[in-house]
């Protein structure tokens, strides 16, 4: 698997002013790079961005290259197929991600038959395995459950087993455990990095410097649209040189002995 | 005030920290898996529903209820008034019955309704779902033009087509639908412009899901409730527009009953004091849209669009 190479990156809302202001981002296969920074950074926007998922009018400019595709230049036919099979996006409020009329299965057989022609019962043992894969345990009982009746830790590794269902090489995972418990929350990082060794990159958006500290190996801060700091995640969080990563880590009260 | 610190082990109906026993929808009964439909609070949807069910059963069945011919004249028994023997509502100045003539027209303008309110609806919806996810000089367009129909007087548009047309079956149909897709299509473009904001939707763009399935899985569903509210009114109106025009002579031709044509023939009756040849097509009419406009306000309730 390859990884993800931005540069460049900018984002022009309709109206108003640059929200992302050039952002490089160098995420290599296998690795979790954190995209940290405070609220109106500019972090989601460009996750948006690289998934050309921004509202209409929104003026993007740059590169995202992935397998020497440029992502932002793709027209619309090939980026739907870049899309789940090589693309893939998670998002913050999973149950708001899944529709309340389909069932688990049915989300999963939808992405599959997206992408693959296959028999019904080829693709229901691919869902199966995605779910297994997402560290849901007992999927078939899953199969048939409808977003209502799942928690939010069970929701989110839907949306995970949905991601990755097609085994693209990049997952873009926008505050995915903004909204979930401090125990749910380490296990779907964990299974997250589980991916990671598997060889898939992860671009992890959070605003978490623990998150960050404990599950990424490379960090980038994000400041008014502009990376300020980029490296791997040891040498920003217990070294910070720019000013708004120390700013962020007294606020999260992270000390270096409590990092380590 | 304690100070004393407490400690309760979990049992395994308590709360669950390990994923394994999060899952659920497994520990639940499987029972909770089915979906079960919103009960009315008020019966008036379930009412009407009936009535309208009665009243297609009733059309549909009209042989069997009826041994008249609606068409055969008998000038032995013209102009009986209702309670007649074998004639209950009585005949009318060619002597034919007026039940029969009531339930064969029952089934001309109940079709009319249904099928013209299903175009429009169908035709609406399209049209409304090219405007909410095509290009934005498409739904600038298809704005437009519904906005402009919308201002002319739909009769007068409805009287041009019937006219051109001819009276018949089809031309009111197509005359029909041609004036009132507008509503539909405008409704089902918001609707669905709206569900386009959802999360889900994003999600499903994002695993590279094709429009087709973007449109048909996620954002139609969504925008079913307030296309049939709508559409429940558009019968209403269709049965409505079918009368007038026939009752004008350019809707359904004079040699098929129908509510609008039994009108039509009661104009001279009136003068002759025959009432009733008025009466019960009127009421025909008055149940039926009521009927029908109760069912649309039902679905038109906010707990009918609960998802």
């Amino acid at each position: 698997m390859s990884g993800l190479t931005v540069r460049g990156l900018t984002v022009d809302l309709p109206g108003g002013p640059r929200i992302v202001n050039g952002v490089d981002l160098d995420l290599a296969a296998g690795e979790v790079l954190a995209l940290v920074g405070p609220s109106g950074a500019g972090k989601s926007l460009t996750v948006r961005a690289i998934a050309r998922l921004l509202p209409p009018g929104a003026r993007v400019g740059g590169t995202a290259r992935l397998n020497d595709v440029d992502l932002l230049a793709v027209d619309q036919a090939g980026l739907r197929r870049l899309r789940g099979t090589a693309l893939g996006c998670m998002f913050q409020n999973p149950t708001a991600g899944l529709n309340p009329t389909m069932t688990v299965g049915g989300h999963l057989l939808e992405t599959l038959r997206a992408h693959h022609r296959l028999p019904r019962v080829e693709l229901r043992e691919r869902g199966l395995t995605a779910l297994a894969g997402a560290g849901l345990e007992r999927p078939a009982e899953l199969w048939q459950a409808y977003p209502f009746q799942l928690s939010g830790g069970q929701a989110q590794r839907v949306a995970l087993a949905l991601a990755t269902a097609c085994h693209p090489a990049v997952l873009l995972a926008d505050e995915i455990t903004t909204e979930l418990d401090a125990v749910t929350q380490a296990q779907v990082l964990d299974t997250l990095r589980a991916h990671a060794a598997a060889g898939r990159s992860v671009l992890l958006v959070t605003h978490d410097l623990a998150v960050a500290a404990r599950w990424a190996d490379t960090v980038a801060v994000l400041e008014a649209g502009r990376v300020t700091e980029h490296g791997p995640a040891a040498a920003v969080l217990h070294d910070p040189q720019a000013a708004l990563t120390r700013t962020l880590l007294r606020a999260a009260q992270l000390s270096s002995a409590a990092l380590s | 005030m304690t100070t004393e610190r407490t400690h309760t082990t979990p049992t395994p109906d308590g709360p669950a920290l390990d994923p394994g026993a999060d899952a659920r929808p497994g520990g639940r009964p499987r029972g909770l898996l089915v979906v079960r439909l919103p009960r009315p609070r008020r019966p008036t949807g379930t009412i009407a529903l009936a009535v309208l069910v009665g009243m297609g059963a009733i059309a549909v069945a009209a042989p069997l209820l009826t041994p008249f011919d609606p068409l055969a004249t008998d000038t032995s028994a013209t102009a009986l008034p209702p309670g007649s023997p074998d004639h209950l509502l009585g005949t009318d100045l060619l002597g034919r019955d007026l039940l029969t003539r009531l339930l064969y027209g029952a089934r001309t303008s109940l079709l009319v309704g249904l099928v013209a309110a299903a175009i429009t609806v169908l035709a609406g919806t399209v049209i409304g779902a090219l405007a909410a996810v095509g290009p934005r000089r498409l739904d600038e367009a298809i704005t437009r033009v519904a906005d402009t129909l919308l201002s002319l007087p739909l009769l007068v548009v409805v009287l041009a087509l019937s006219t051109v047309a001819g009276p018949s079956l089809g031309s009111v149909i197509v005359a029909i639908a041609v004036t009132s897709w507008m509503p539909v299509a405008l409704v089902a473009r918001t609707a669905l412009r709206t569900q386009r904001e959802r999360r889900y939707v994003r999600a499903a763009r994002s695993l590279g899901l094709s429009p087709a399935q973007v449109l048909g899985r996620h954002l139609l569903p969504g925008a079913i409730p307030p296309v049939a509210s709508i559409a429940a009114f558009e019968v209403g109106h269709a049965i409505l527009t079918e009368s007038t025009l026939s009752f004008l002579g350019l809707g359904i031709p004079p040699n098929r009953p129908s509510w609008g044509n039994l009108l039509t023939e009661a104009q001279s009756h009136l003068l002759t004091g025959q009432w009733y040849t008025v009466a019960f097509p009127a009421v025909a009419i008055v149940i039926t849209i009521v009927a029908v406009n109760a069912l649309a306000a039902t679905l038109a309730r906010p707990e009918s669009s609960a998802w």
